[in-house]
């Protein structure tokens, strides 16, 4: 696969980011569960590191609570530690190392410690893995104070995105839907014949996806990237079947959620749709929409639409997968409601 | 011809990604080769081909396959590899051509004014929406075309005329040729679709196409060139008939944008997704005005598709074929059982317009029967949606 090249797939590009950051850090580590080659991970994300850099590419114990510890201490330690959470739905064992070590070293210790760790945690359905490895646990972690919540995106370059998360000082979980791997990263501004899109707030900022006029849209959407190509879809569809003109936000940040860099689009449009894998209930998408409201109030046509999987189990039959999880006809809808056609 | 497919290597990916060609088109792929490599969600895996020929591809790299899918064929020889590719020529569904996206309320614009692809060019946009068209419309005056009869000017007694676009001229003539060329009879069977109707749907869901009736219809009728070679005949003048080799099927296909019939080939070999994507391809084309000659050319038996709930339809033979076939809509009906249990059915009439110079009746009787078996078979639906 060559560098960015427009054929580069997603699994490809973190791979890339992986190999960069280790090649560049010497202070960089990467441990999880079958990391290592020949498995290379269960995605073969980490695939032909351990080769390059053996001492720094590491098996761990089947323990998330002990392999979050160790980067943990690593971290303290001044080193900066990738861990893998084999599927995200695990993030729960590691609950309490990231809520009262990594995050809270950070500003309990009279200084502000720098705390350089990254836990990655593949994420989400589509695939039939069933209840427990399909999950998007997104929701679990909002709101721990200095734990940054980001999202891999098709439009966000992995090296890029790693090393700003691993500059930052702060522990950062980087969630991954699985169904992203495969798929092609987006370069040159470019999505296909209709939809091109651009880095308004910085380079590292949300994507703003749009059709012609970045300044226009009907309604504006914001998703994370796993699900960019489900939203990019429907709106491709609204566009052609009934001229709704959507312009899709995929923030690389997920939480805090800064709400203020985004573009005039959305007061003008003033139909918003918020659209997140996780179940219904307490959601990254009710957290969004409590950020926007104050600074929309008085401009919004409709109320801001959340669009969740349902307040289920994810079954592993796929076409009982399919109802439950968010799909492409789920956004089509709740955005054709929305805009009031 | 050993066709290369794509094994299931894992039972959570619906589909992979073909990264890699090992052989060039052409080449010369000894047996046991790894030939190709595709990527699954979890990885990269190596196929290899049993039998050794000449290699070519299906699927181009980067591109995606399903398991079961063909991604390439290798032939005996270089000369049995060009004459697949020249008969696979015809009905390949090709990319749309145009980089013009047009949004369906604007092509209903298009198409009531009759614009014409220039004059969209001529807009210098690559996306073009209502408003574009009704810009144009409102600066050219154009006329509305969808009018039965055109507000334009009366003739000398006064009448209001309409003028016949191209498309419908062309058709025109196609259909005065064969009134007056083809001494043409009919005959029609009824057809129980019920079994036929489920399958094809829970294999157009695996497989992610649509694949109905008149895939099947295309597929079945491929078999019986051998057998019933005077259907698939051009009638001479001379008291003769040229055979065909091969059921190059022309289907009729109308989006509302004229009647044409364009030609799937190599349907005797290919399965029911491959024609439905042709299909598909074709009528993706007929929508944007793209279907060439080389589409249109070459039939040698009809296949007619009458729209909307039409269950019963005679069409004219084109000429150049010995007959055409018509598919009605599947509709339900209280059918008398065996047992004297009336009980629903969905059927179909399935009607053969033939030259009767060439065909008789009992021909066309044993044709329809063969292809009502072969539509109705359990046997025969397992196999083509294995």
């Amino acid at each position: 696969m060559v560098d960015g090249s427009q054929s580069e797939r997603v699994a490809g590009n973190l791979n890339r980011a992986l190999r960069t950051v280790l090649a560049q850090d010497p202070r960089a580590w990467v441990l999880g569960e079958d990391v290592a080659d020949p498995y290379g991970g269960a995605f073969k994300i980490s695939k032909g590191l351990s080769g390059l850099y053996p001492g720094r590419v590491v098996n761990t114990p089947i323990s998330e609570a002990g392999i979050v510890g160790v980067a943990g201490g690593l971290a303290l330690s001044g080193d900066h530690p990738i861990v893998e959470i084999m599927f995200g739905d695990f993030i729960g064992l590691a609950f309490d190392p990231i809520l009262n070590f990594l995050s809270k070293s950070v500003a309990m210790y009279g200084r502000r410690v720098p705390m350089h760790v990254v836990i990655r945690c593949p994420v989400g359905g589509n695939r039939g893995y069933g209840p427990t490895h399909s999950q998007s646990p997104q929701k679990h972690l909002i709101g721990v104070p200095h734990l940054g919540l980001y999202e891999l995106s098709p439009f966000h370059d992995g090296t890029a995105l790693l090393g700003r998360l691993l500059a930052s000082g702060e522990p950062s979980v980087l969630f991954e839907n699985k169904v992203l791997y495969t798929e092609k990263t987006f370069v040159d501004g470019v999505v296909d014949d209709l939809f091109s899109y651009d880095f308004p707030a910085s380079p590292d900022g949300y994507a703003r996806v749009f059709i012609e006029d970045p300044g226009t849209a009907d309604v504006v959407v914001i998703a994370p990237g796993g699900l960019a190509t489900r939203v990019l879809s429907a709106a491709r569809r609204l566009f052609l079947r009934h001229e709704i003109n959507c312009q899709v936000i995929v923030p690389a940040q997920l939480y805090p959620f800064d709400v203020r860099s985004l573009p005039p689009a959305l007061a003008e449009a003033g139909r918003v749709v918020v659209v997140e894998e996780g179940t219904a209930g307490g959601g990254w998408g009710a957290e969004v929409a409590a950020g926007l409201y104050p600074y929309l109030w008085g401009r919004l046509a409709q109320p801001i639409r959340l669009v969740t999987s349902r307040d289920s189990v994810i079954p592993a039959a796929r076409h009982l997968e399919d109802e439950v999880l968010v799909q492409s006809d789920t956004v089509y809808q709740a955005v054709l409601e929305t805009a009031g056609v | 011809m050993y066709e290369i497919t794509v094994p299931k290597l894992n039972s959570n990916d619906a589909g992979y990604v073909l990264t890699e060609w090992r052989y060039a088109d052409g080449d010369v792929v000894p047996a046991g080769a790894e030939v190709a490599v595709v990527e699954t969600s979890k990885a990269a895996e190596g196929l290899t081909s049993d039998d050794g020929g000449v290699l070519q591809h299906q699927v181009a790299e980067a591109g995606e396959c399903r398991p079961g899918e063909v991604i390439g064929r290798l032939f005996p020889n270089e000369e049995q590899r060009q004459r697949f590719l020249a008969a696979d020529a015809g009905p390949r569904p090709e990319r749309a051509a145009t980089n013009l996206v047009i949004t369906e309320p604007a092509r209903q614009l298009i198409d009531r004014y009759g614009i014409d692809a220039a004059t969209l060019d001529g807009l210098g946009k690559t996306v073009i929406g209502r408003a574009d068209v009704q810009r144009l419309v409102d600066q050219s005056q154009l006329v509305d075309q969808s009018q039965a009869v055109t507000p334009s000017r009366p003739d000398g007694d006064g009448r209001r005329i309409h003028r016949l676009t191209r498309s419908q001229l062309a058709v025109a003539e196609v259909v005065t040729a064969s009134h007056s060329t083809i001494p043409a009879a009919y005959a029609a069977v009824i057809v129980a679709v019920d079994r036929a109707v489920d399958v094809l749907r829970a294999y157009s869901e695996r497989e992610r196409v649509s694949a109905r009736l008149p895939e099947l219809l295309i597929r079945c009728l491929a078999d019986l060139v051998d057998r019933f070679p005077l259907f698939f005949a051009t009638a001479l003048d001379d008291g003769t008939a040229a055979l065909a080799d091969e059921a190059k099927v022309g289907v009729t296909v109308d989006v509302g944008r004229g009647l044409s019939m364009p030609v799937l080939g190599g349907a005797a070999t290919a399965s029911l997704s491959s024609i439905a994507a042709a299909l598909a391809g074709y009528r993706a084309k007929a929508l944007r005005d793209q279907l060439t000659a080389a589409d249109l050319a070459g039939a040698t038996i009809g296949v007619s598709l009458p729209a909307g709930d039409v269950v019963f339809a005679q069409p004219l033979v084109p000429p150049g074929l010995a007959c055409i076939l018509a598919l009605g809509a599947t509709h339900t009906v209280p059918h008398l059982g065996e047992d004297g249990v009336l009980a629903p059915r969905r059927i179909a009439y399935l009607g053969l317009s033939y030259d009767h110079r060439l065909i008789n009746g009992r021909e066309a009787a044993l044709f329809l029967g063969e292809l009502k078996a072969a539509i109705e078979s359990p046997e025969r639906l397992r196999a083509l949606t294995r």
